[in-house]
């Protein structure tokens, strides 16, 4: 299959010759029918961490390089099983999930991205990617945080780490400490007491947000109002169906922000992680393992956006710390390396494969894959997209890639 | 004219913190002691409170800061934990200090290791083992009353912080500069007060400051001897004598008090107020319990604003409850609870420790909180008779004076009053209010 | 006179039982739980249980209890326990139903429904106590008692919980209205057995639908013990244990024994499908011996086939579990120089596997806090000449591996060593000492080491125990386990002291988690261990019938004085 379809509806929205038309559709059917663009304000995006320095070179394939099978006689996926997507590159055959994703132009694959001086040490490098830093020491705010503080106002839950109990530093310097949610009974309030569930839970609404406070009780007593709201909404979900999205970590996490999405709870910003991805060693296997887990949750993750009626609005990125070395080493595995891809997937990105081919050339075990962007690049994209300032978020000026549109 | 200007040198600040007098300040009785009771043992039991109106502000604060050895019951339960201290689990770890602060009956102690823990932030995620942690706030449990100096010094030489902030790594050919950066701008001076150059300088004073095996060691070979310029000292200087320089600044004491004052008075103290206060400290030698006790007793804390004026972080909320209607949760439940409030004890968020305040706020910690008030109901319904000997009841007039006061505005009462007889339900609803957040 | 004839009925009522059955027919369709006890009486006199009681009594545990039988027996004039007696000590029985969508929205699917039902000895006596026990339930303010009808027979609702109706001398309980209803219904009308009941036997008996086991219903209190049982869905070694056992659809069966000095549970798990994996029911003659020594005090034995099964793990185990799974073939497949996990490691063993667990005494070694049993696998080798020297260095490279994460979290590391023991070299790793004043970790309960004996392979976590069982198969001290694809044995006496060696510890959790002072929660963990101290054995052997599963648990009750 070659890239994206011909013309798609984006080219219609483009084309400017279609503008006065659209203003003569009623607005609730124009949007319905994904000719308006989605209101900034409701725009979500979705940042998957691949933990540990995902091997980019067998995810995304230069099946036609020779230097690659060179490189790694026996790690090389076989360019007979490698998953087309243009005349040289391929996926990884555990990604096949992705596959329709490809053919109806939403995953877009931007090779050679990472930090302008790579570093071969997770915590650097993780260190660099979430806070869109090079400093050392790196500051102590994430820029999803900074992205937080400038959705502050925004009542509900703007950001979000589902998944695990741990605050990644990416959402570190947000106003108020995101919250890290691990399943559903996060959200929900308990009842004590021996009157009904939900009497008690009107009881406590009603306690909660009576009128009369002043100062500080006042300000908790919007908060609480504003927290009872999410929990009714979704409470409302707690039977509805979810889709089937594969058991571990990462299949539940999507499945609590598909939730989050659908309940209106005001989500803008989540962060999940996929751990596994150190494959020093015997990585054939694992590595496989690692990537059909990812792409049957991220699959699940867009049926279950699509039958919710959020796909127009939700942008995943997946990323990685680095990429890893060129040469396989003597174990079975692969070690530390730079530039990586990282992909986007979803309605509103423009899909393609973009940005240089990794340069294979050379003969030392040290070659790496350049990095050729700067992910701030991206970073600048996805936040001109969600409507934040980049100034107030990144370091310095960065030419987005234009693989966000509305 | 000098005695008019000696006069007016009397200033609004200075009066603030002179002590409350019942005479001239209005009455000390159980609301205060309740206040008082709240930010230095995070709640309290009637009899508690009983014993504070005895004492009267003064000597209540005395007694409440005073340290002392474990004794009686307190003891016993401290040796039958012993067993368990050693172990190199977070959760165990983290129950072992909650029980703590629990069965402790002068819990003041663990209320200020725990402030200077959020102070120099340092987690067990980087640090990997449970056991330096577990001694680095036993140091700052050991030594957090006392005069600053002894403390920070402590804490330099911690094998804990050392691996936190890459000791290690700072060598003298290849100085590290986290250490000391973090040194000037969080433990002492604060942003603003010094200039790149002090940092660079300030880490070569730490050069060979690196920890073996769980134990400090000073290594002479990796250690920067030349001259150096920190702060205003110059000379071969090593790290004990940059730590003199910081606190020799204002800056210094600025920074402390304000910290201090922030987390047990309120958040916005006039700045007249801090001068003060960080001359005193200076003056003093740093001298914490000094401080804490004059801010204590003074009218400022006992005022309006300082009332009622933060919000209670996850540890202070739940222990607060705990205390005062005498409950005994299960440690290990509390401890993961807490972490999903927001406050893992232990492993804090990063360097800065935890922002507090409205931070600890957002819809999923409200949720949470409801859902630990829910627990805290059950195990009350449970236990009836402790419930009504720590809060003298165990219906809503009761609950309210224990632990609000009887501050609620009407419509929320009449709530509470819908809930007879529910012990469960009400417990919770009364934790669950806006106000039962605020200490 | 008068007596004699009240002693006659009596035995009369207690050699013929109510017809069985009859209660039975009472409850509606679709019970996912049926209990069925002949005679509560018979149930509550069992040896084992009066012993139980006895125990609690003399250590004080039933003090609350007690309380309020007196406090009852005050206000009635009556002691509980008689009515108790009268009330359920004929026949009893239980159904547990699927919970009914709630009608409120927002509440999700109901709670399970229960339903009870007693047949007294006569309707006026049970009438009377109904009476008196409500009105008790009454006086107290918090409580809520509302009477109604039904059909002319009255019951009533205490605290909106819990529904109460006699009819004849049938007693009945339940959680929901509808069930009541109908269950009244039935006795009305005369409704005709639902299924034939299972064939009585025991003290009780009962049947199960096998989702009522699942932990996804279970819904534990708190988020640990719901994420432990999550992972224990995945966990590799439970599913090698268990998964075999649970493969089959159907109904469990089973029924309560109790002789003079054991208890014994019996189950029929339903016929596993025609497709069973051989993994888990490899071909092989049944019975075999296993080493123990003086200090062992369990004996896990299964007949597996782990070659089979590891290459069948992504049929067998869950998705989630793969790429943890695939780590671990990469990891051996490692450890073993290059060979294949499943061809050439696991092929190398027999299919006859045993764990055997050992009590540690530390006799050369530092006492930790937490004493730790130590853990053998004991297997045998097809070819040890070839094997061996494979296990050992595979065995040297896992310690090469444990200590380099060991280095990263800064902990001490294991050093390797080699030793003679009774013409057998072991191979050992032991935790270099700690400095002075450090405390003695839960890690000193480690000493990784690994023997080959003839063609014995024993690779176990506690050197002491190695070399215990090395002298065991020496001196031929062989322990014959059930015939069976599974059976665990339990040395009640050994497993007391090992729990008594860790008496503070157990202490001191019972303070954080029960919320005890110091001296409550020493009585509460000697009463724990003296009700243990009553197990002299516990055994569990699993076997493959025709069309079944059969489970056999033992507990072998120390002897009366």
């Amino acid at each position: 299959m070659t890239g994206a379809p011909g013309l798609s509806r984006r080219d219609l929205l483009i084309s400017s010759a279609s503008l006065p038309a659209l203003a003569a559709l009623p607005r609730p059917l124009a949007r319905a029918a994904g000719l308006l663009p989605v209101d900034p304000a409701g725009r979500v995006l979705v940042v998957v961490q691949l933990t540990g320095g995902n091997d980019g070179l067998n995810t995304v394939v230069p099946f036609a390089d020779d230097d690659y099978h060179r490189a790694r006689p026996v790690l090389a996926v076989p360019p007979a099983q490698a998953l087309r997507l243009t005349d040289d590159t391929a996926l990884h055959p555990a990604l096949a999930p992705l596959l329709p994703l490809w053919d109806e132009g939403r995953l877009a694959v931007l090779r050679g991205v990472g930090p302008p001086r790579p570093d071969r040490s997770h915590f650097r490098s993780m260190e660099m990617w979430h806070t869109a830093s090079t400093d050392e020491p790196a500051p102590a705010t994430g820029w999803l945080g900074a992205v937080s503080r400038e959705l502050e106002g925004a009542a509900g839950l703007p950001a979000v780490r589902a998944g695990g109990r741990d605050l990644p530093l990416a959402l570190a310097g947000a106003r108020t400490q995101a919250p890290a949610l691990v399943g559903l009974d996060d959200v929900l309030i308990e009842a004590a007491g021996r009157g009904g569930a939900a009497a008690q839970r009107e009881r406590l609404r009603c306690a909660c947000c009576a009128g009369g406070r002043a100062g500080e009780a006042a300000w908790l007593a919007d908060a609480a109002g504003d927290a009872f709201d999410c929990a009714e909404r979704l409470a409302l979900l707690r039977g509805a169906a979810r889709g089937t999205f594969p058991g571990g970590e990462l299949g539940r996490a999507l499945e609590l922000v598909a939730l989050l999405l659908g309940a209106r709870v005001g989500l803008r910003v989540a962060c999940v992680t996929h751990d596994g991805y150190d494959t020093h060693a015997r990585q054939q296997a694992g590595h496989a393992a690692l990537l059909r887990d990812l792409s049957a949750a991220l699959s699940a993750f867009d049926g279950q956006l699509t039958a919710q009626g959020d796909r127009a609005r939700v942008a995943v990125m997946v990323f990685s710390e680095f990429g890893r070395r060129v040469r396989e080493n003597a174990s079975g595995g692969t070690d530390h390396g730079a530039g990586n891809p990282l992909l986007l997937l979803g309605e509103p990105v423009a899909g393609g494969v973009h940005g240089a081919p990794p340069d294979l050339r050379g003969d030392d075990d040290e070659h790496d894959v350049p990095v050729t962007i700067d992910f701030r690049r991206m970073y600048a994209a996805a936040l001109e997209w969600l409507g934040v300032p980049s100034a107030a978020v990144l370091p310095d000026h960065f030419a987005p890639v234009p693989l966000l549109t509305g | 004219m000098t005695l008019l200007l000696a006069s007016a040198a009397f200033r609004p600040a200075e009066e603030a913190l002179l002590p409350w007098r019942a005479d001239v300040d209005g009455p000390f009785g159980p609301r205060e002691a309740a206040h008082l009771l709240r930010r230095t043992s995070c709640g309290s039991t009637l009899a508690e409170r009983r014993r504070v109106v005895e004492l009267g502000p003064q000597r209540a604060v005395a007694e409440l800061t005073t340290p002392c050895e474990p004794q009686g019951e307190y003891a016993a339960l401290l040796g039958a934990l012993a067993p368990l201290q050693g172990l190199e689990d977070l959760a165990v770890c983290q129950s072992l200090w909650l029980a703590r602060l629990l069965h402790d009956p002068r819990p003041f102690g663990d209320v200020l290791a725990l402030f200077w823990h959020g102070h120099f932030a340092t987690s067990v995620a980087k640090v990997g083992r449970m056991q330096l942690l577990v001694r680095q706030v036993e140091a700052l449990r050991a030594l957090g009353r006392g005069p600053f100096l002894p403390l920070l010094a402590a804490v330099a030489r911690d094998p804990a912080m050392i691996a936190w902030l890459d000791g290690n790594g700072n060598r003298r050919h290849h100085p590290n500069e986290n250490f000391a950066r973090e040194l000037l701008e969080l433990f002492t001076l604060g942003r603003g007060s010094y200039d790149e150059r002090d940092v660079r300088e300030a880490a070569r004073a730490f050069t060979g400051w690196h920890e073996r095996d769980g134990q400090f060691r000073f290594v002479p070979a990796e250690h920067d001897d030349g001259n150096k310029q920190v702060l205003g000292s110059s000379g071969a200087l090593d790290g004990d004598d940059v730590l003199a320089a910081c606190l020799a600044r204002p800056e210094c004491a600025r920074h402390l008090a304000g910290r201090l004052f922030r987390h047990f008075v309120h958040g916005n103290p006039e700045p007249e107020l801090l001068e003060v206060l960080a001359v005193r400290y200076r003056e003093s030698g740093y001298d914490t319990l000094a401080l804490l006790r004059e801010l204590l007793c003074s009218r400022e804390f006992h005022g309006p604003r300082a009332r009622r004026a933060l919000v209670a972080g996850p540890v202070a909320f739940a222990v607060g409850a705990a205390r005062t209607l005498g409950l005994l949760p299960d440690c290990r439940e509390l401890a993961d609870r807490l972490a999903g409030l927001g406050q893992s004890l232990y492993a804090p968020p990063g360097v800065k420790g935890w922002d507090g305040g409205r931070a600890w706020i957002n819809p999923v910690t409200i949720i949470g909180r409801m859902n630990l008030a829910a627990s805290f109901g059950r195990l009350a319904a449970e236990r009836p008779s402790a419930l009504e000997a720590a809060a003298g009841g165990d219906d809503a007039t009761a609950l309210l004076g224990a632990l609000l006061d009887d501050d609620v505005p009407d419509g929320a009462r009449r709530e509470l009053f819908a809930l007879r007889g529910d012990v469960a339900g009400l417990v919770q609803a009364v934790l669950s209010l806006p106000e039962a957040q605020l200490a | 006179m008068l007596q004699l004839a009240a002693g006659l009925a009596l035995s009369l009522l207690l050699l013929h039982p109510a017809r069985a059955g009859d209660l039975a027919d009472l409850f509606p369709d679709g019970r996912l739980a049926a209990l069925r006890v002949p005679s509560g009486l018979a149930l509550w006199q069992a040896p084992p249980v009066q012993r139980a009681i006895q125990l609690l009594r003399e250590r004080g545990a039933l003090a609350e209890v007690e309380a309020g039988r007196g406090a009852l027996q005050l206000a009635t004039g009556t002691d509980p326990a008689e009515w108790l007696a009268f009330l359920l000590g004929g026949e009893v029985e239980v159904g547990v139903y699927e919970g009914q969508a709630s009608r409120l929205a927002g509440e999700g699917t109901g709670r399970r429904r229960l339903l009870a039902a007693a047949r007294t000895p006569d309707a006026d006596g049970c009438q009377r106590i109904l009476d008196a026990l409500l009105a008790v339930i009454e006086s107290d303010e918090g409580n809520d008692v509302r009477r109604k009808s039904y059909r002319d027979v009255p019951w009533a609702r205490v605290n909106r919980e819990l529904l109460v109706a006699r009819r004849g001398e049938v007693l009945l309980l339940a959680n929901d209205d509808d069930l009541l209803a109908a269950a009244l219904d039935r006795l009305l009308d005369g409704a005709p057995a639902v299924a034939p009941p299972p064939a009585a036997g025991g003290l009780l008996t009962f049947e199960l639908e096998p989702e009522l086991l699942r932990p996804r219903d279970l819904q534990p209190a708190t988020g640990a013990a719901r994420r432990a049982l999550g992972r224990r869905i995945a966990n590799p070694l439970g599913n090698l244990l268990f998964a075999g056992l649970l493969l089959g659809e159907g109904r469990l069966c089973g029924s309560l024994h109790a002789e003079a000095g054991a208890l014994e549970l019996r189950l029929a798990l339903p016929p596993a499908q025609q497709d069973t994996p051989a993994a888990f029911f490899p071909p092989g003659a049944d019975g075999f011996s296993v080493p123990v020594d003086g200090e062992t005090l369990a004996v896990l034995a299964v007949r597996r086939d782990l070659a089979d099964w590891w290459r069948q793990r992504e049929t067998l185990m869950s998705a989630e579990s793969q790429p943890q799974l695939a780590k671990a073939d990469e990891t051996l497949s490692l450890l073993f120089m290059g060979s294949s996990p499943a061809e050439d490691v696991f092929a190398a063993l027999g299919t006859e596997l045993a764990l055997v667990i050992d009590r540690q005494t530390f006799e050369d070694a530092p006492e930790p806090d937490v004493k730790l049993p130590g853990a053998c696998l004991v297997a045998r080798l097809h070819d040890p000449a070839s094997f061996g020297p494979a296990v050992q260095v595979a065995f040297q490279s896992l310690v090469g591996f444990l200590n380099t994460e060991r280095a990263q979290k800064r902990e001490a590391p294991f050093l390797l060593d080699a030793l003679e023991h009774e013409g057998t070299t072991l191979r050992a790793a032991r935790l270099l000492p700690g400095g002075p004043g450090e405390p003695v970790g839960s890690d000193a309960n480690a000493s990784p080491a690994v023997a080959i004996v003839d063609d014995w392979l024993l690779l176990g976590t506690s050197l002491e125990q190695v070399r215990r069982l090395v002298s065991a198969l020496r001196a031929g001290a062989l322990q014959p386990v059930a015939a069976g694809t599974l059976s665990l044995h339990v040395d009640g006496v050994r497993a007391l002291r090992l729990l008594a060696d860790n008496r503070d510890v157990l202490v001191a959790q019972s303070i954080l988690e029960d919320g005890l002072s110091a001296l409550d929660a020493g009585r509460h963990v000697d009463n724990l261990l003296a009700l243990l101290g009553e197990l002299q054995a516990l055994d569990l052997s699993v076997t493959r019938a025709v069309d079944r599963l059969d489970v056999l648990l033992r507990l072998t009750l120390d002897g009366a004085p």
